[in-house]
């Protein structure tokens, strides 16, 4: 019996022992670097408020720790849409001025690799220029852009 | 009994590493794909919004009814033009798939402007450029300008149409937006 006690103790100590390996592993930090920094393409910064009550409209499944605002939101409770987040945000330029409409869609990825320390999110950007403004081509029109954000795990 | 413990560790490191590796830290529910392929004429896939349940959000200035209630749009001259929709997106079962945004706006400098953005989690987004005139029997078509994953290698048009409800049933939409793709690979296109 002593025996059984100590290999099932000794498996706890193991789990915890490689998820504190995962949780505190210095190779599955973040790229200091975005890629847009080395990028010949024009680049528009565009700044917004991640705080689900500065959104003009965000919404989720409901169940989540972020609620939906506002309240009466409709929610994204259904299975496909269930690990989805969607948000419409007033996106700001660099000297805090109202540039842009941009509505954020994220998905947790099914890319996510915790064993690589990469929690991965698959999101879609839709969004509205300011007219005429001479940023890039699609200026005043609207700008379709997707990323994929990778997230250290755990942390 | 301390070596039972250390091989305890060990097994507990190798099975927590083969859970993580075996089992999806995400797993995204999926609906059948409802592909139609008609002779001659390729292959199309419909979606649609049901009006007014599937209706997540209408931005709009001066709305006297904001959707959702408490829907603050802002009165920055810059969207005075702009009209910015999101809904659920249903498969032809009725069954929601994914969200999707219609962004419409009509200024001097950029002309009319009607865009939608599918995104289908378990299969990746679509961006589409829509026509800002319907034609004359109601639909209005655009084209795939970009998507991700499932969407990446695509090409293909979309047309958007609205068919009002004539069942007469209580509970009924006031009608639907049905959304049609025809998307192909891209190295079938340019063949």
């Amino acid at each position: 019996m002593k025996y059984l006690i100590s290999l099932v103790v000794g498996m706890a100590v193991g789990v915890a022992a490689f998820l504190a390996l995962l949780y505190y592993n210095p190779m599955t930090s973040q790229n200091k670097l975005s890629p847009l920094s080395v990028s010949d393409n024009v680049v528009i910064n565009f700044n917004y408020s991640a705080v689900a009550t500065d959104a003009l409209v965000y919404t989720n499944d409901g169940e989540s720790t972020v609620v939906p605002y506002p309240s009466k939101v409709l929610q994204l409770w259904e299975p496909t849409v269930r690990l989805t987040d969607t948000m419409a945000t007033v996106m700001r330029d660099s000297r805090n001025q109202p540039a842009a409409i941009g509505i954020k869609f994220s998905s947790r990825s099914e890319s996510t690799r915790i064993l690589n320390g990469e929690a991965i999110i698959d999101s879609a950007w839709h969004i509205r220029t300011r007219p005429g403004k001479p940023v890039c081509r699609t200026a005043g029109k609207l700008l379709g852009l997707s990323a994929r954000n990778r997230y250290s795990s755990l942390s | 009994m301390f070596k039972t413990f250390i091989a305890g560790i060990l097994l507990g490191v190798a099975g927590a590493a083969a859970a993580l590796y075996y089992f999806p830290a995400v797993n995204q529910s999926r609906e059948q794909s409802l592909i139609v392929v008609h002779p001659n004429r390729g292959n199309t896939e419909s979606f649609h919004v049901n009006i007014p349940m599937d209706r997540v959000m209408t931005g709009a200035p001066s709305q006297k009814e904001p959707l959702p209630v408490g829907l603050e749009w802002p009165v920055d001259p810059l969207f005075a033009d702009t009209r910015a929709e999101l809904f659920k997106v249903r498969n032809g079962k009725d069954t929601v798939v994914g969200v999707a945004s219609r962004i419409a706006a009509n200024n001097e400098s950029s002309g009319d402007i009607v865009e939608w953005v599918l995104h289908l989690p378990a299969r990746g987004s679509a961006y589409v450029r829509m026509q800002a005139e319907p034609l004359e029997d109601g639909y209005r078509t655009g084209t795939l300008a970009t998507g991700t994953r499932e969407f990446a290698p695509l090409v293909g048009r979309v047309t958007e149409h609205w068919v009002a409800d004539t069942s007469g049933a209580e509970d009924a939409p006031a009608g639907r937006i049905e959304l049609t793709t025809s998307f192909v690979a891209r190295e079938v296109e340019e063949e």
